[in-house]
């Protein structure tokens, strides 16, 4: 089945979808990009890096498919988009205090997209199952990486505070993650875009969660972790509710060229210009 | 300075690679292709071996595509001197060149008193 066999109503809630995943990847990435340069160590600076160049091919992977029925090109849909148009997580937005802030924001964060994007593979939509296949191969490593650190940051007593500091601020902002609207729920699996309902994914994310918790070195509360997040958000992010921060991330993000000149149409004459005077 | 006195110092002078110096460094060997041995391909600093193992997945070119990563702990690991005489000896005894040993006559008169005198040159020079 492809895209355009479901009926019209419910692309349109595909596409809502598609938007969460790819501005939840679009923001983790710019949040992440922070720590080029400043990694830790050098080691952990080219990982975080290359999660940044992962998070920024995912997002255009999910852009690629809104992009087919949208007059928009990708690049003015992953810019050009106002803060209330944006569906991501308000997990992903704040900027990252610390490392442990980072990994405990991955943590959540891989974890969560990790069920949602298996759902959509496991879907009876080919052309997004593809997708979500290239997404897994790399989302397994992101996983491991926030497995891991977890189990080196427990080393210390140092380092476990700041690992119960983090997840105390992280919690409570995860919880709309699988807070979609409940028609898109049950629109998309009985369509067959995702296999398994929200709650469903929500229940198995949660559990993963706390019994990776539970299981780390580190001292904290499993059924604390379990109540945080069966708790209804207080902002949703899935519903367009966001903060000042992402005003100012989009702020920093350099504007298009349509968006610059908006009455220039010809801008392929400008790239061909630009290579003959070997402008980069 | 006596050979004897040389000899103490070169064994109370610590060792190249201490175990101090190279601790959380790790080298990340690599396998191409298959059937190719792992080679050595970059050095790089971690907490433990899970950590490094870890970070080689993304610290190696991944566009090559990589089959099979190795890490092993440099403090596992022992390594000679640069310049240690029981590593280099000297290239200049003839002894230890094939061209050393007299193994046959030039222009021998015929094929079976060369290879005698090859026979013969195996035993007296060993």
């Amino acid at each position: 089945m492809t895209l355009a066999d479901i009926p019209a109503e419910v692309r349109d809630d595909a596409v809502q979808l598609l938007y969460a995943l790819a501005d939840d990847e679009l923001i983790m990435a710019n949040r992440l990009s922070r720590w080029v340069g400043s990694g830790p160590t050098l080691e952990e600076d080219n990982t975080l890096s290359s999660f940044v160049q992962d998070e920024l091919g995912h997002a255009r992977l999910w852009l690629e498919v809104i992009a087919e029925s949208d007059e928009r090109s990708i690049t003015a849909l992953a810019q050009n988009r106002p803060p209330e148009e944006r569906r991501h997580t308000l997990l992903v937005e704040p900027d990252h205090e610390s490392f442990a802030d980072t990994i405990v924001r991955n943590f959540l964060y891989d974890f969560a997209e990790y069920r949602l994007v298996q759902a959509i593979r496991d879907g009876d939509v080919n052309e997004l199952a593809a997708r979500a296949e290239v997404i897994l191969k790399e989302e397994h490593f992101h996983r491991e990486h926030a497995e891991q650190w977890l189990r080196v940051m427990s080393a210390t007593d140092e380092s476990q505070e700041k690992l119960r500091t983090a997840l105390d601020a992280n919690l409570p902002r995860a919880r709309d993650y699988f807070a979609f609207e409940d028609k898109l729920d049950e629109r998309l699996t009985d369509a067959g875009v995702i296999d398994g309902d929200f709650a469903a994914l929500e229940d198995a994310w949660i559990d993963e969660v706390a019994s990776t918790v539970e299981a780390s070195p580190f001292d904290y509360d499993a059924d604390r972790v379990r109540e945080t997040l069966w708790e209804a958000p207080a902002n949703n992010g899935r519903a367009g509710e966001h903060t000042e921060t992402l005003t100012e991330i989009l702020d920093n993000i350099y504007p298009t060229r349509e968006e610059l000149y908006p009455d220039h149409t010809d801008f392929d004459a400008d790239i061909r210009y630009e290579e003959k005077i070997g402008l980069e | 300075m006596s050979d004897e006195q040389s000899a103490d110092e070169r064994e109370e002078e610590p060792p190249y690679d201490s175990q101090k110096k190279q601790k959380g460094m790790f080298d990340v060997y690599v396998q191409w292709k298959r059937g190719e041995p792992h080679k050595h391909e970059e050095s790089i600093r971690a907490s433990d071996l899970g950590t490094a193992l870890m970070l080689a997945k993304r610290n190696v070119d991944v566009r090559l595509g990589p089959l099979s990563l190795r890490v092993v702990p440099r403090t596992a690991t022992k390594t000679t001197k640069l310049g240690d005489p029981t590593v280099t000896p000297g290239t200049d005894r003839t002894y230890r060149n094939v061209q050393g040993y007299p193994t046959k006559e030039i222009n021998p008169p015929n094929k079976e008193e060369s290879d005698k005198s090859i026979e013969q040159s195996q035993f007296t020079e060993s």
